[in-house]
Order: structure tokens, then C-alpha cells, then sequence
């Protein structure tokens, strides 16, 4: 079998390839963490498309030697078995295995954004959002965004960030109490058709100003102001 | 749910059922030791107890990393034992590693095996004692080296090695200075200790039993 692995380290790992060798197996490593950053995705798929690979194996993103979006596989890949080795288990399943997991789903499936969040919102009546302060005149959660793209009834905290950019009513459901998260449940989860209005309206509106092409000309406007 | 990954190898087996109820498909691989590197090699220093490990003392996803160095590594350097650390970040103002000579810095891989060739017994700590299953990959390593090892007693080490038979384990400090003077004062019971440990993991957890494990369920794909 050939197969195909981003780095050769940690030890752990390599321990591991060095048995696959002696088994008999075709182990290409292509070392990430010797390249420089614009280098690792180039080199990636050259390997890739050099060693024809039957499977792709990797460790966790140990000490930054690549990110998921390094491993992203050449256009027009055959599909093969990737594995994932949780060697950080139980301490980082949160914050490293399942991170690791949702990474690779959007770097290997392209459908879906944030990989199965929007599978996840889909099966929702209504999502539910949190913030982390209400000081900001303009901040917001990037879930906001998210959730409005995926056409989802959005219900999260009162804030002055959130309403800056969308309208109570209109484009989601703002809460500034137990009290009125319960009535806004009740009377939503009674009203399929007001949900999907808007729901529908939200998306349109990030679709129509928040997106990150928009951002990347707002980013690519400011810089050439330098 | 669909997921791209089409198999999780994790070292802890309790959580195989969260990537399963994810829809992801995950099996169990444990850490092991690779016979070519890890055997028994010539001293770089002799030492009664060599630690070799990055130090993780302030991780706050790891609290027992700080008392398994409160139980192992702390009373022996407090009680006054030639201790000898290798690794990262031992140099803290919270370190238990202060007295000038003790820190050797970070240790080449490659030189793991001289530097537990060097010592009476072997230091190890441990992230965490809630996993029936994870435990530290330098067991494998310093077992494989021969070395006698004395570390964290959790289920996960318990899971592989018996104490007393292939390694000693502490569950306290005052048990780690029991242990101290117990082996230090007997090396034909430690060499029995330490070939016996070696012996398991040749048998049981090399590169190759794990390659082979490996192999096994990447074939049930």
C-alpha cells in the first residue's frame, strides 16, 4: 500500500511509519514543517500527485507544522481512505481531535461550511447563539454570520454589535432576558412560515453584504491605503 | 452525518463512542516504541533518576501533570537524590527544577536511550489518570531501553504494565521515597525489573505490533 503523511514527527509517529516500512509499504513523507508557509501546499499535492497514494495519514497539527488547509488534497483527487491518528487523546479531543475532524471535512468536502455545521443547523427549528460581552459597538459572533448563511432562525443575545448589523424581526431574533427567550420560542416554534421568512431574509442579507469576498476587498481597500 | 475522515485512531479508548455518535468510524491504536532506536545504549551521564519530558506544569487542560511531578519528581529532588531533568520549560519560577545543574535543557531524541542508559531509574509523569487506556509514550520508550521506570500510578499504565513486575508505580510522594531507597539499594532487583519490562514491550509494543494494528482496520475500510 502507499501511503502518504504530512510529517515524520512527532517521534510517536515516525516509530509508526518505520513499521509500515517494514511491513512493506510504500511511505512517502512529505515534510511540512520543513517548508516555509507558502511552500507546504504546493508541496503537498506535488507529492500527492507524485506518490499516488492509496491512503492519506496524519497526526494531530503537533506544535503547528501544518493546518488543515495545507492538506488539502490536488484538483480532480481520487477519493482514498484518510486517517487520523488522536495520539492527544482523552486531554485534546476538544481542542485538537474534533477541531481536527470539522477541519478536514471542509478541506476534503468543500460542500459544507465549518463541515457539518450546516447539517447541524438544518435539522434546527431555531439556532441558538451566545455572545461574549455587550460593550462592543460593532462586534459580533462569526457564528451570527454563519448561521444566517445557512438559512437558519438565528436567536441569540440582545447586543448592540448584533443589532448594528441586523434587525430584530426582521433578519433574526434578539433575547435580552429568560423571559423573552421563552416567549419568542413559544410564539416562533408555533410559526414555520414566519421562521422561514426570516430565516430567508437573514441569508440574504449576509449573503449580500457579509460575505469573504466582500471582507477581502474591504481587507485588500485598507491596505492599499497604506 | 457524513464525515471525510474515514477513520480516527485514538490512544484513549473511552472516546471512540464521541467520534462514533459524530458518524465518524474510530478504532483503537496504542503508543509503542521502535526496537532500532529505543534499546539499551552507553550512558551520557550517570544519574540516580533521569526525567525526560516537557514540562506542561502550568496546562490547565492537564491538572494532574502537576501532581503527578508534585508525587514523583518533587520529593526526590527535595529529599536530596541526584536528580537529572531533560526537556522544555523547566524554567518557570513555579518549577520544582531550581537547583543549578538539575535542568540539563531539551534532550535530541536521538539521545533519549543514552540518557536513561545513565540512570538507576527512570522518571515518567503523566497528563491525566482518567483514561482506561491513554498513558505516556516515554513508557514504552524507557522500557524499551531497558530502564527501570517509576512513575504516575494510573489505570491507563495499569492497562499494560504491572507494578512491580515490569515498572513501579506511585500513587503518593511518600510511596515515590519508599520506592527510592526500596531500588536504589537493590540493583539486581531493578535489572530484573527492567529486563522484564523490556521483554513486554519487545513482545507487545513495538512499530510493528502497532503497524500491524494499524493495518488491520485500515483493511476493514
Amino acid at each position: 500500500m502507499k501511503i502518504l503523511c504530512p510529517a515524520e514527527y512527532p517521534p510517536d509517529l515516525a516509530g509508526l511509519l518505520y513499521g509500515l516500512r517494514r511491513e512493506g509499504h510504500e511511505v512517502t513523507v512529505c515534510d511540512l514543517g520543513a517548508l516555509p508557509v507558502q511552500a507546504k501546499k504546493p508541496a503537498w499535492r506535488r507529492a500527492w500527485e507524485e506518490s499516488s497514494p492509496d491512503l492519506v495519514f496524519f497526526y494531530g497539527f503537533w506544535r503547528g507544522l501544518y493546518t488543515p488547509d495545507d492538506l488539502a488534497p490536488p484538483p480532480g483527487w481520487r477519493r482514498v481512505p484518510v486517517v487520523y491518528w488522536a495520539a492527544d487523546d482523552p486531554v485534546f479531543i476538544n481542542g485538537l481531535s474534533l477541531p481536527i475532524l470539522d477541519a478536514i471535512d471542509r478541506v476534503y468536502g468543500g460542500y459544507l461550511p465549518h463541515g457539518r455545521l450546516a447539517e447541524i443547523y438544518s435539522g434546527a427549528q431555531i439556532v441558538l447563539g451566545l455572545q461574549f460581552q455587550n460593550l462592543s459597538r460593532t462586534q459580533t459572533s462569526c457564528r451570527v454570520f454563519e448561521t444566517l448563511a445557512c438559512r437558519a432562525l438565528y436567536l441569540g443575545p440582545d447586543t448592540p454589535g448584533t443589532r448594528s448589523l441586523f434587525t430584530p424581526g426582521r433578519h433574526l431574533i434578539l433575547s435580552g432576558s429568560a423571559a423573552e427567550t421563552l416567549a419568542l420560542a413559544s410564539y416562533y416554534l408555533d410559526r414555520p412560515a414566519e421562521r422561514e421568512r426570516i430565516a430567508a431574509a437573514g441569508q440574504l442579507e449576509v449573503y449580500r453584504k457579509h460575505t469573504y469576498d466582500q471582507r477581502a476587498r474591504e481587507l485588500i481597500a485598507a491596505v492599499e491605503q497604506l | 452525518m457524513l464525515s471525510r475522515t474515514d477513520l480516527v485512531l485514538t490512544t484513549a479508548e473511552e472516546c471512540i463512542p464521541v467520534y462514533r455518535r459524530l458518524g465518524v468510524r474510530a478504532s483503537f491504536l496504542q503508543h509503542g516504541c521502535n526496537p532500532e532506536l529505543m534499546r539499551p545504549a552507553a550512558p551520557l551521564e550517570e544519574h540516580q533518576f533521569v526525567l525526560v519530558a516537557n514540562s506542561y506544569l502550568g496546562a490547565h487542560l492537564m491538572p494532574f501533570r502537576r501532581r503527578s511531578a508534585e508525587d514523583i519528581l518533587q520529593p526526590l529532588i527535595e529529599a536530596g537524590y541526584d536528580v537529572k531533568v531533560w526537556g522544555e520549560g523547566w524554567g518557570g519560577p513555579a518549577s520544582p527544577v531550581k537547583a543549578p545543574g538539575v535542568w540539563g535543557g531539551p534532550l535530541p531524541y536521538e539521545r533519549l536511550p543514552q540518557a536513561y542508559a545513565g540512570a538507576a531509574i527512570v522518571l515518567g509523569l503523566q497528563c491525566h489518570n482518567l483514561s482506561r487506556t491513554q498513558t505516556s509514550c516515554r513508557i514504552f520508550e524507557a522500557l524499551a531501553c531497558r530502564a527501570l521506570y517509576l512513575g504516575p500510578d494510573t489505570m491507563g499504565t495499569r492497562a499494560y504494565f504491572t507494578p512491580g513486575r515490569h515498572l513501579l508505580l506511585s500513587g503518593s510522594a511518600r510511596e515515590t521515597l519508599a520506592l527510592a531507597a526500596w531500588y536504589l539499594e537493590r540493583p539486581a532487583e531493578r535489572a530484573r525489573i527492567a529486563a522484564a519490562g523490556q521483554l513486554e514491550v519487545y513482545r507487545r509494543h513495538t512499530s510493528l505490533h502497532r503497524a500491524e494494528e494499524f493495518l488491520a482496520e485500515v483493511d476493514r475500510l
